[in-house]
C-alpha cells in the first residue's frame, strides 16, 4: 500500500485514493473537428511507461479532488504530486 | 431468507450524536467564507479543520466543500440564512440531514479501536483535537472529527452505520475501551 | 527430570511441568519450552518424514528457519494447524501435536519406498518422468504424487476462532529484539520517537538467549535484556510486540506483522482473537533480524540427531536440554568451538571435533585438545548411519584426487554442524533493497536501501556482540533523528562494555562450496529434498540462471524461502557453472518470511463484516411482509413477497397481475441520486448526458441516457429539474457510485470552469413507487391537498409537497407502463410513510412487489436494464434509445464516438424482442442465437438472450435479445440451440405490452 501525498490534504494511505490512468490527456475542445484516428488515440492509446509516469489519482475517500502524480513505475516511488490543471514540475522529469 | 438486523448491545463508549440537520456546501472560497460568517464563525475553516460554535459545526471536507451541522432544532431556517449570505456567490447547498447519521465514540483506547479500520495515523500528535477528515473505516466511508483526546465524532451514510458499529463492537473484544 | 534435561539453568520454569502428547504418546516438558525443546528433553528426535523421499527427519534448528521439524498441532477438529515448525511452537499444558507425511506410522513409513525409487524422482521429475503416457497423468501419477509428496493436511471445518487486524504508525519500527534491535529501540525511544519493536519469539534477546556468559555493562545478558525491556515497556511511546513475525515488507515502509495471541495458552480465553495482523506504517525501519546458521552439505546430513551447532547451544542454554551425549561436531568456522566447549561443560562427550578447513594447526584446535576432546582439521564426514536417529558417522580425509583416506567410523547420538552464520536479509530483499556480496564473509549483505530503512547488527554482517550493540544504538539514534527531523545523530556512540562472543557472521577462510562433501543424499534444501546431485543435474542439463535452477530443482522455494539452503545452493551452482557468486546472483526472497494464516488476512472481515450490508429505511417493512431478499451490490433488496406457500414464480405472477389490475408498492430507495447544482448545472447536464436539457422546465423530468466517451451506454435514469440551477439526477442502483465518480472526473478535470457541484443524495431520500391504475386513488388523499390530477401532474411531472406533513418530492414516473408515482421522502420518514401508504392502499388491492416483478413488468414494456440488456458495447441506437439524443447539441460525452463508421453499421447487434413458438418455454438468459437450424459447432452466433421471463399478464413467455441486424429481422424465425435441442423463436418488437402507452397517460 503506497503512501500518496495529496496536494490538498497531505500524505495519506493509498486506500483513500483511486487511480485515474495516464495524466495530461486532455479531451479535445471540439471533438467534431477531430479525425477518427485521433479520437481513437484519445480514447485508447496510452504510453505504458517504464519509468517516470505522469498519472491521475483521486483522493476519493478524502477531499475528493483529482490530482496528478509523477510515479516511477519500476520502483513505485512517487516523485511529486501536483494539482489537476497544473503542469508537471519540470525538475522532477 | 431471514435477516438478522439486530446489532449487538450498544456499549457505553458508543452513542448517537445526531445534529438537527446537515448540509453540504460547495463553492469557491469567497462563498465558503461568506457562509462561515453567516453561521457565526470568524472565518472559514482551514484544511482538515472542524469548528463548533455551539450552534453550528463547520467541517472541512475538501478545498471547496464543507459539511455544516446544525445542532439545534429550528435549523429549517438554516438554508435561507445561508442562501441569503450567499446571494451573488455561485454555490451548491444540499440538505443531507438524512443521508448520514452521527456517532460519538469516546473512551480510553478509542484511537486504537478506530485504527482497527481507519488507516490514518490517529495519534494525537498527528490528528489533533478538531482535526477532521473524510476517510475509511474498513469498507465504509466516514468523516472523522476529533473532539477530544479520547473522543471522536463520526459521520457515516446511514446504510453503513450498522456495519461500522458491528465492526467497532467486534474489534472492542480485543481492544477494550474504558468508557469515560 | 527427564534424561536429557539439565538439573539447573535455562529459561524454563521447573515448577510448572506441562504434559503434552506427540503422535498420541504422553510427555512432560516445562513452561518456557518449545515443542522441539520438550521433545529433545524426552530424547525424541524423529519428528517427521520428508516431502519427497519420506526420509526420517528431526530437529535441525531452533528457530523459524527450521526446514524439517514440521508438525500438526491440534486443539480440536476445527483448530488443527498443519506445517508448524516445532521449533516455534510454544509448549502449553495439553498440547497435542502430530508428525506429518507418514503412513502407517512415523517410525515405519510405507512411503519411504519412494526413496528406493528415488532414481525416478530427480530434479525436474515433475517435468519429465510423469509426462507419458499423457492419459496417465490425471488417473495415476498425479494422485500418487499428491499422496506421497506433500506436507500436513488442512482441517476440513471452518475456523471457529476470531482474528483481529490493526493499523499502526510509528516513527521507528524495529524488527528483531536481539542485541542490535534492543539497543536500537532504547536509543530511538530515548530520543522521543514513537517506537514499535517486534520479535517473533516469546522472549526478547535473540542470540543473547543462548548466551549466559555475556556481560553487558556489568550485567548478565538476561539482566540487561530484562532491564532494557522494562525500560521500553514503561515508555508510553513504545509498543513492544512479542510472538510477532514481520512477514512482509510492502512499499513505502508498510510492514506486515503477524502476532500470535493465544496459541501458546492451554486454555485461550473464549472470544479473544487468536492472531492479530498489524499493518505498520513506519517513518523509518530498522531491520535487526540477525543471522541464520547454515548447515553443512555431506552425504546423509539429514538424519534425526543432526542439527546446527547454534541450535544445540540454544537448547542447552535457553531450555537446559542436552540434545545428545556422544557428540560429533563438524564445522567450517569458529563459532562451533564455543558450542563444543559448552556441551562438554554440560556433561556431553565430544567424541570427535572436525574442522573441515585445510589448516590442521589452528590454536583453537589445540585448545580443545587440552580439554580432552579429540579434534582434527581437514576432515570430512563422508557418510552417516542410523535409521530414525543418527548412530554414527564415517569421517575421512579427502586427498587431492578426491579419494577418501584414513576413513573411520565413530559412534555418536548427535552430530552438530556449522556452516557459518548468514545475515537474514529476507525483509531487506523484499523491500527491493539491493544486496551486496561480501567477499570476506562469502555472504550477501544489505547494500543500497530502497526504502527509509537501515539494517543493524548481524543481519548486515556485523560480527560480535559489542559491535552489534553499538551498531544497533547508532541505527536507533539515526532513525529517530531522521524520523523526527532532529539534528544528525552522528554524536551517538554509546559505549557498551561487553564480554562475550555472540553467534554472528564471521569470515570463512575457505570457499564455501569447497567444504561441501559429495555423495548420495547430500541435502542442500531439506524442506524440498533437494540434493547436491539435483543441482549438478540441473547444471548438466543446461540451466544457467539461478532463477531457473531454483525452479527446476525447487530449492529455496515455498514456505522455507531458502533460509538454510539458498547460500549453499548458490555457491555450489556458481562453482559448477564456473562463475563468481555475485555473477550468478541470488534469487528473490518472497514474502511471507514464515507462513501466515489465511484467517489472519481475512481478519474480522467474515460473515456480516465481510462487506457492508446496506439496508433501506423500509427494510423492516419488507421483512414484516415476508420479503425474500436478494443482494444487489451491497444492498439487500426485496425480491418478492411470497404468500402462504407460493414459490417465486407464483408470487411474481400474482404481484404482476396486482400491478396491472390494481396497484403495487415497491421500495425504490436504492436508486442512485445526485444533486447537480450551480449556475452552470444545465450546461453540465447538456455535456454529460445525450439529452437536451436546456428546454426542460422546472417541475418536469426526463429519461436521461449517459454514455462514456467511447459512445457506449453507461447508465440511465430519470432526471428532474427542481430549480433553474438544480437537477435531481437518478442513476441505476449499481451505477450510483461510478456515475458520480465519472461526473466528478469531467467536472474537475475537463470542465473546471463550470460553476456546478455534485452531491450524492442517494441515502437522503427514501423512495416508494406506487404503480398501477389505482395509484392516484391511493395517493391523492394523503398528499395534504396537493393536486395530483393528470392535468396538474402529467406523466414526467415533478412537484414538491407534503405527505401527511412529511416533506415530499413527488415524481410522476413509470417503470412498469402503468400510471405511476415515486414518492421521495426524507430517509428517516421512509418506514412511516410506506406503512401509511400501504394501509391506505389495502382497500384498493395494493400489493407489495419486489425486484423480480419489477423486472418482468419493465421487460413487458421493453425497458432495458443497464448491465443486463447492455454490456458496455452497445450504443443508444443499438438498444432503441436514439430518440433520447439531443440532435442539435454540438457535443456531449460519447457523441464523437457515435460518429465513427463502425458505430453506424447496420449489422450491429440491436435489441429486439423474442417470442418462443412454444409459449411455455422461458429461454435462458445468456443463451446464444443462430439464424439457421441444424448447425454444427462451431456455429455462426448472431446474438444472445439478455432478458427472459414468463409473463403472467400476457400468458406467454417474453424475451429480449441483442441480435446482429436485429431490427431488419422482424418476423424472422431464429433458433436458440440448447442441450435439449433447438428452440425456435420469432423476432418481434421488444415492447410486448401496451405499445401505444395508453395506460400511462391517465
Ligand atoms: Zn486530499
Amino acid at each position: 500500500m503506497l503512501l500518496i501525498h495529496c496536494p490538498h490534504c497531505g500524505t495519506r494511505p493509498e486506500l483513500e485514493f483511486s487511480y485515474g490512468g495516464e495524466a495530461h490527456i486532455a479531451r479535445p475542445a471540439d471533438p467534431s473537428q477531430v479525425s477518427d484516428d485521433d479520437w481513437a488515440s484519445y480514447l485508447y492509446l496510452r504510453s505504458n511507461t517504464k519509468g517516470v509516469h505522469a498519472e491521475r489519482w483521486r483522493h476519493v475517500r478524502g477531499c475528493g479532488r483529482f490530482f496528478n502524480a509523477l510515479r516511477d513505475t519500476t520502483t513505485d516511488r512517487i516523485l511529486v504530486t501536483y494539482k489537476a490543471g497544473e503542469k508537471p514540475p519540470g525538475e522532477a522529469r | 431468507m431471514s435477516e438478522s438486523n439486530t446489532a449487538p448491545r450498544t456499549p457505553g463508549w458508543l452513542s448517537v450524536a445526531n445534529p438537527a440537520s446537515r448540509f453540504v456546501l460547495q463553492g469557491e472560497l469567497p462563498a465558503l467564507a461568506a457562509a462561515a460568517s453567516a453561521l457565526g464563525f470568524e472565518s472559514d475553516v482551514g484544511t482538515n479543520e472542524a469548528r463548533d460554535n455551539g450552534q453550528f459545526a463547520l467541517l472541512w471536507l475538501g478545498p471547496d466543500e464543507r459539511l455544516i451541522l446544525a445542532w439545534q432544532e429550528g435549523a429549517r431556517q438554516l438554508a435561507p440564512r445561508i442562501a441569503n449570505a450567499l446571494a451573488g456567490h455561485a454555490h451548491s447547498l444540499v440538505d443531507v440531514t438524512h443521508r448520514q447519521v452521527s456517532r460519538c465514540v469516546r473512551g480510553e483506547g478509542i484511537t486504537e479501536l478506530l485504527n482497527c479500520g481507519c488507516p490514518q495515523d490517529l495519534d494525537i500528535t498527528q490528528f489533533a483535537v478538531d482535526r477532521c477528515s473524510r476517510t475509511l473505516y474498513n469498507k465504509a466511508e466516514i468523516v472523522l472529527w476529533r473532539r477530544g483526546p479520547n473522543e471522536f465524532h463520526v459521520e457515516i451514510w446511514r446504510s453503513y452505520a450498522d456495519y461500522f458499529e458491528r465492526w467497532l463492537i467486534e474489534a472492542a473484544q480485543d481492544l477494550p475501551v474504558s468508557t469515560l | 527430570m527427564s534424561a536429557w534435561r539439565l538439573p539447573s539453568g535455562g529459561h524454563i520454569d521447573r515448577s510448572r511441568p506441562l504434559r503434552f502428547t506427540f503422535d498420541g504418546r504422553s510427555y512432560t516438558g516445562y513452561a518456557g519450552d518449545t515443542l522441539a525443546s520438550a521433545l529433545l528433553a524426552n530424547g525424541v528426535h524423529l519428528l517427521g518424514r520428508s516431502f519427497k523421499y519420506h526420509r526420517p527427519r528431526g530437529i535441525m534448528t531452533a528457530g523459524p528457519e527450521e526446514p524439517c521439524a514440521l508438525v500438526t498441532v491440534r486443539r480440536d477438529e476445527a483448530r488443527c494447524t498443519p506445517n508448524l515448525r516445532a521449533t516455534q511452537v510454544e509448549l502449553h499444558e495439553g498440547l497435542c501435536a502430530y508428525s506429518q507425511n507418514r503412513w502407517p506410522s512415523l517410525a515405519f513409513d510405507v512411503g519411504q519406498i519412494a526413496e528406493w525409487f528415488s532414481a525416478l524422482l530427480p530434479a525436474g521429475f515433475y517435468y519429465k518422468t510423469f509426462m507419458w503416457p499423457r492419459s496417465a497423468w490425471h488417473k495415476l501419477y498425479e494422485p500418487l504424487i499428491r499422496r506421497t509428496a506433500g506436507l500436513g493436511k488442512a482441517p476440513k471445518l471452518a475456523d471457529p476462532d476470531r482474528y483481529a487486524q490493526q493499523y499502526a504508525h510509528c516513527d521507528v519500527l524495529i524488527v528483531g529484539a536481539g542485541p542490535a534491535g534492543l539497543a536500537a529501540a532504547q536509543e530511538a525511544a530515548a530520543r522521543g520517537a514513537r517506537v514499535i519493536l517486534c520479535d517473533e519469539r516469546a522472549h526478547s534477546g535473540g542470540s543473547l538467549l543462548a548466551d549466559d556468559r555475556a556481560r553487558i555493562d556489568g550485567q548478565t545478558s538476561a539482566e540487561w535484556v530484562d532491564g532494557t525491556m522494562a525500560q521500553l515497556r514503561a515508555n508510553p511511546r513504545v509498543r513492544v510486540l512479542q510472538r510477532t513475525t514481520a512477514f512482509g515488507y510492502f512499499p513505502h515502509n508498510l510492514m506486515g506483522l503477524s502476532e500470535r495471541l493465544t496459541d501458546h495458552l492451554a486454555a485461550p480465553p473464549p472470544g479473544l482473537a487468536r492472531e492479530r495482523l498489524w499493518q505498520v506504517r513506519a517513518r523509518e525501519v530498522i531491520l535487526a533480524t540477525g543471522a541464520i546458521e547454515q548447515p553443512l552439505v555431506f552425504p546423509g546430513n539429514d538424519r534425526p540427531g543432526i542439527m546446527l551447532g547454534g541450535a544445540a547451544l540454544h537448547y542447552l542454554k535457553h531450555h537446559a536440554v542436552l540434545p545428545g551425549r556422544r557428540v560429533v561436531v563438524a564445522t567450517a568456522c569458529d563459532s562451533a568451538y564455543r558450542v563444543a566447549r559448552a556441551l562438554q561443560a554440560a556433561g556431553a562427550q565430544i567424541v570427535q571435533f572436525i574442522d573441515l578447513r585445510p589448516q590442521t594447526d589452528r590454536p583453537a584446535l589445540a585448545a580443545l585438545r587440552e580439554l580432552g576432546i579429540r579434534c582434527d582439521g581437514d576432515l570430512r564426514i563422508v557418510g552417516t548411519r542410523g535409521s530414525n536417529r543418527v548412530t554414527g558417522v564415517d569421517i575421512a580425509r579427502i586427498d587431492a584426487t578426491g579419494a577418501a583416506r584414513e576413513q573411520r567410523s565413530i559412534d555418536c547420538d548427535l552430530v552438530l554442524m556449522s556452516g557459518g552464520y548468514v545475515p537474514s536479509v529476507h525483509l531487506f530483499s523484499q523491500s527491493r533493497g539491493r544486496l551486496r556480496y561480501d567477499e570476506t564473509l562469502q555472504v550477501f549483505v544489505p547494500g543500497e536501501s530502497a526504502e527509509r530503512e537501515r539494517s543493524a547488527g548481524a543481519c548486515r554482517g556485523i560480527a560480535g556482540l559489542a559491535d552489534a550493540l553499538q551498531d544497533g544504538a547508532r541505527a536507533g539514534a539515526a532513525a529517530a533523528s531522521a524520523a523526527l527531523g532532529t539534528a544528525d545523530a552522528s554524536a551517538a556512540n554509546p559505549a557498551f562494555t561487553v564480554d562475550a562472543a555472540a553467534p554472528t557472521p564471521e569470515p570463512l577462510d575457505v570457499p564455501r562450496a569447497s567444504v561441501a562433501m559429495h555423495g548420495p543424499k547430500a541435502f542442500v534444501d531439506f524442506q524440498h529434498d533437494v540434493t547436491l546431485r539435483d543441482l549438478d543435474l540441473a547444471v548438466r542439463e543446461g540451466f544457467r540462471s539461478i532463477e531457473h535452477i531454483k525452479r527446476y530443482t525447487t530449492t529455496g522455494m515455498a514456505t522455507d524461502q531458502g533460509k538454510t539452503s539458498n547460500l549453499n545452493a548458490l555457491h555450489h551452482a556458481a562453482r559448477e557453472l564456473g562463475q563468481a557468486v555475485p555473477a550468478v546472483g541470488l534469487t528473490t526472497f518472497r514474502m511471507p518470511y514464515t507462513p501466515v494464516t489465511f484467517a489472519s488476512f481475512a481478519g474480522q472481515a467474515r460473515g456480516e463484516l465481510f462487506d457492508p450490508v446496506r439496508r433501506t429505511p423500509m427494510h423492516d417493512w419488507a421483512v414484516q411482509h415476508g420479503a425474500v431478499f436478494e443482494d444487489v451490490g451491497l444492498w439487500k433488496r426485496a425480491r418478492y413477497f411470497p404468500r402462504d406457500n407460493e414459490d417465486m414464480h407464483a408470487a411474481v405472477a400474482r404481484e404482476c397481475r396486482a400491478v396491472r389490475e390494481h396497484c403495487g408498492i415497491f421500495d425504490a430507495s436504492t436508486l442512485g441520486k445526485i444533486a447537480v447544482v450551480g449556475p452552470d448545472a444545465v450546461e453540465f447536464m447538456n455535456r454529460m448526458y445525450v439529452n437536451e436539457w436546456s428546454k426542460l422546465a422546472v417541475g418536469r423530468s426526463k429519461y436521461g441516457v449517459l454514455l462514456r466517451d467511447d459512445g457506449f451506454v453507461y447508465d440511465d435514469g430519470v432526471v428532474a429539474r427542481v430549480a433553474a440551477d438544480r437537477f435531481h439526477v437518478t442513476t441505476t442502483t449499481g451505477g450510483a457510485a461510478r456515475v458520480l465518480a465519472m461526473m466528478e472526473d469531467y467536472r474537475q478535470t475537463e470542465w473546471a470552469d463550470l460553476k456546478v457541484w455534485l452531491t450524492s443524495t442517494t441515502e437522503e431520500w427514501a423512495v416508494i413507487a406506487l404503480q398501477g391504475p389505482r395509484a392516484r386513488d391511493i395517493l391523492a388523499p394523503l398528499v395534504d391537498g396537493l393536486d395530483i390530477s393528470a392535468a396538474a401532474l402529467p406523466h414526467m411531472g415533478v412537484v414538491e409537497g407534503t405527505l401527511q406533513g412529511v416533506p415530499m418530492l413527488l415524481f410522476r414516473v413509470s417503470f412498469t407502463g402503468e400510471l405511476g408515482f415515486e414518492v421521495n421522502v426524507p430517509a428517516a420518514e421512509g418506514a412511516k410513510v410506506i406503512a401509511a401508504l400501504h394501509a391506505a392502499g389495502e382497500r384498493f388491492g395494493l400489493t407489495p412487489y419486489g425486484t423480480e416483478t419489477m423486472h418482468v413488468l419493465r421487460a413487458e414494456k421493453g425497458f432495458i436494464i443497464i448491465g443486463q440488456d447492455t454490456d458496455g458495447t452497445v450504443t443508444p441506437d443499438d438498444v432503441g434509445l436514439a430518440w433520447a439524443i439531443g440532435k442539435s447539441k454540438r457535443d456531449f460525452v460519447g457523441k464523437r464516438a457515435l460518429a465513427r463508421p463502425s458505430m453506424q453499421q447496420s449489422d450491429r447487434k440491436q435489441l429486439v424482442g423474442l417470442r418462443t413458438r412454444d409459449p411455455h418455454i422461458v429461454l435462458e438468459e445468456g443463451a446464444q442465437i443462430v439464424d439457421t437450424p441444424g448447425q454444427r459447432a462451431p456455429m455462426t452466433l448472431i446474438g444472445h438472450v439478455t432478458s427472459s421471463y414468463a409473463s403472467a399478464t400476457l400468458g406467454h413467455s417474453i424475451a429480449m435479445a441483442v441480435i446482429a441486424g436485429g431490427r431488419a429481422r422482424m418476423g424472422h424465425t431464429l433458433y436458440v440451440p440448447m442441450p435439449g435441442g433447438e428452440i425456435p423463436v420469432e423476432v418481434c418488437s421488444p415492447v410486448f405490452y401496451d405499445p401505444q402507452g395508453a395506460r400511462l397517460n391517465v
